[in-house]
């Protein structure tokens, strides 16, 4: 008898578990390559936190499109960095169990907070004397702004947008292949009667001009 | 003129031959592969990475990190901190997305190695001929005024202010345009990384060049390298194509400090020596943001520009550092409209930091289960703790010398900005745990070091590795202890000198 209570309390458990980390999450704003209902949630509702509308900065995180750049940057990670990227979603999600946000319902996912829960809860792991937890904020919040400044609207307002170059190759930029293009830009050349060697040649007499 | 081989061109396995294989194409590589073929032996040399043109640098540091670097750029240390560390996977390898600082270490740090690692001749009157070449091949010159911007020079009259001797950093860089981008590569090729500047050398005397070929093992017969084996590797993606072997009488390994250690490893050649992958040091680097009144005009201004080696006794350099902004952005404090009033403070801010010696750190690489990937274990002694506050300190005088308003020193647990030097000598104190830093993994050396003692170093004087006659190691690995400053001038050297012994015995 009492083992079935058990069983069941266990099986109960488990339900719980199953619904609180998989369940009820809604389609993505967007159509999204790499993170999945979940992820995407969870870096939106940061997002909201972390990049919200106004201030002298006016673009928000959602105007920037961080959630957009997140999934580019994700979807094109090794699979041992995705994996530690998800893991890092599950600690920010359901971290509530173990560090609940002040205020009522403060146990329920991040994703499911208010805004000023969830502001709360972040700050309360950002200012953390534990290392893990603190680590935790700091990648997610690496992670957000660095998507954050990929925006060139962002760039441009704090006046850091990368400054107008002329992209010059040097002679020995011909000898190498493309990076995604089939066949060496040196036979290219070749075959066109272009620069290699008198090329090179040029550039070694101005570096030892020089030196 | 040799030949370039990528991935494209490469449809099906394939062999070559010849007198010396080199892996790696950064700053130990090239000096070796340029010297060899000088001399007129059959060069091959193998880089892991693609070649990387002006058209294909992104200023955007996430996208950059990720296509530049190894593992995504996310890899970190792992110990009582996790400290990132970068490694470039690229034609020219760390030259491409360093900042081309060239400087010599101290009499006093060299003179020390030969007596500590049982070495004869590795003091800075012995290696000056190599320093001279090197510097000669590559350009070195002091950073001219003109693109120091003024962070550089913020840092100049605060030294000054503080009577701390400081100077203009020398570079490999040719016709500089200030545009602070060398982490994500230099757009405007001034950067005289080795695959623009020696490479092509090696190339002209008739050096193959395959590039993203990935060396998986050394092969060995008896005491014998005989070559090494690997497969291409298609660009940015890592995904595996055709398989080759390269034959060689004497096998080079500079695949760098860390892959270098885990070659020998998947190799079964790190049994050569117990020392293999052990003693890994860094240059932990800390770093204090400064906020002035009126803008500083950071995204113009040559990557580090000043420096000072006034502290290298007390075991740190301090020197100026510009970045991607959303990395740099990352120590500022806040969240939500208090943190995006602190990004739009970016515009007014310089950042200095300190490169330390911290020679009782030290880690090992390891090789990671079913990868090729490494383990690094490193921690942070809190012995070596006094090193970084005294920087961190000396870092906030310089910054309210200068004329900062206030600083952010990036250190949990203590204000995340402080305003004046009174309320930043806390810093001086300590009082903080390794864990507590913002610290970066800069500069690896020492995971193969030379040593007299096959027992306690895993290459000689001449970079061959013990217990083998004709394997040899060029990159900073070899480097035995820190140089006290940034170490790619003395790694060159050394590979230069290595160059001379393979030359000699093949």
């Amino acid at each position: 008898m009492g083992g079935s209570i058990l069983l069941a309390l266990l099986g109960l458990s488990l339900g719980f578990l199953a619904i609180r980390v998989v369940g009820g999450y809604p389609p993505p704003p967007k159509e999204l390559r790499a993170l999945d209902r979940r992820e995407a949630a969870v870096f939106s509702a940061a997002i909201v936190v972390l990049f919200p509308a106004g201030g002298s900065l006016a673009r928000s995180g959602e105007e920037a499109d961080v959630l957009g750049h997140l999934d580019r940057f994700v979807a094109v990670l090794g699979s041992r960095n995705q994996g530690l990227i998800r893991l890092l979603v599950l600690a920010v999600e359901q971290g509530t169990l173990l560090f609940p946000a002040p205020g009522q319902g403060g146990w329920r996912r991040f994703s499911a907070l208010s805004a000023e829960q969830r502001a709360l809860y972040l700050a309360s792991w950002g200012a953390s004397r534990f290392y893990g937890r603190r680590l935790v904020f700091t990648s997610l919040r690496a992670l957000l702004t660095m998507g954050y400044f990929s925006d060139p609207v962002v760039e441009d307002a704090l006046g850091l947008a990368p400054r107008q170059l002329p992209r010059q190759a040097s002679a020995a930029d011909f000898l190498w292949p493309p990076l995604d293009e089939a066949g060496a830009r040196q036979r290219r050349l070749r075959e066109s009667g272009g620069l290699p060697e008198s090329g090179l040649l040029a550039d070694r007499a101005a570096r030892q001009g020089l030196a | 003129m040799g030949q370039v081989r990528s991935f494209a061109d490469q449809a099906r396995d394939f062999v070559d031959r010849c007198d010396v294989v080199v892996v790696g194409s950064g700053p130990g590589g090239a000096v070796v592969a340029w010297q060899l073929a000088e001399a007129g032996r059959d060069v091959v040399l193998v880089e892991e990475g693609p070649a990387f043109q002006p058209e294909d640098f992104v200023t955007d540091g996430a996208a950059a990190i990720r296509r530049l670097l190894r593992e995504d750029g996310l890899r970190t240390t792992r110990g009582n901190l996790r400290m990132p560390t970068m490694q470039a996977i690229a034609l020219g390898g760390g030259s491409l997305v360093n900042s081309a600082i060239c400087v010599r270490p101290p009499r006093a740090t060299l003179d020390g190695w030969c007596e500590e690692f049982n070495l004869r001749a590795s003091q800075l009157s012995d290696l000056e001929p190599h320093f001279d070449a090197v510097e000669a091949a590559i350009g070195v010159a002091a950073t001219p005024d003109e693109v120091q911007g003024q962070r550089n020079l913020l840092f100049r009259e605060g030294c000054r202010v503080l009577g701390i001797e400081a100077e203009p950093i020398r570079r490999n860089v040719r016709g500089c345009q200030g545009s602070g981008e060398c982490l994500t590569g230099c757009r405007a090729r001034a950067k005289q990384s080795t695959d623009i500047s020696l490479v092509p050398r090696a190339l002209e005397c008739g050096t193959r060049v395959y590039t993203s070929a990935q060396v998986r093992r050394v092969l060995v017969r008896g005491r014998r390298a005989v070559g090494v084996s690997g497969r291409m590797v298609r660009p940015l993606t890592g995904e595996d194509g055709p398989a080759f072997r390269i034959e060689a009488r004497a096998v080079v390994l500079a695949a760098g400090c860390i892959a270098t250690p885990v070659l020998l490893e998947r190799s079964a050649l790190a049994g050569t020596s117990q020392a293999c992958g052990r003693n890994l040091q860094f240059h932990p680097g800390v770093a204090v943001m400064g906020v002035f009144d009126s803008p500083t005009d950071p995204g113009f201004g040559a990557t580090q520009g000043y420096h000072s080696l006034a502290f290298v006794e007390r075991g740190y350099k301090i020197e100026t550092f510009w970045g991607p902004p959303g990395v740099l952005a990352m120590r500022l404090p806040g969240q939500g409209l208090a943190y995006k009033e602190n990004l739009a403070r970016l515009r007014h801010a310089a950042v200095f930091d300190a490169i330390a010696t911290v020679n009782r750190s030290h880690g090992r690489v390891r090789l990671r289960r079913g990868s090729l990937a490494p383990h690094l274990d490193w921690s942070l002694d809190p012995r070596d703790l006094p090193i970084l506050a005294d920087a961190l300190w000396t870092l906030a005088k310089i910054f309210f010398a200068a004329g900062a308003k206030s600083i952010l020193p990036g250190v949990a647990g203590l204000p995340e900005e402080m305003h004046s030097l009174d309320e930043a000598r806390v810093l001086r104190t300590g009082g903080f745990r390794p864990e507590d830093l913002l610290c970066t993994g800069n500069h690896v050396f020492s995971t193969t070091r030379m040593h007299g003692d096959p027992a306690l170093g895993v290459v000689d004087e001449l970079g061959r590795c013990h217990g083998t006659d004709n394997l040899f190691v060029a990159d900073s690995g070899i480097v035995p202890r820190s140089p006290s400053v940034n170490p790619m001038l003395v790694t060159m050297a050394l590979a230069h000198r290595v160059a001379g012994g393979v030359i000699a015995s093949v």
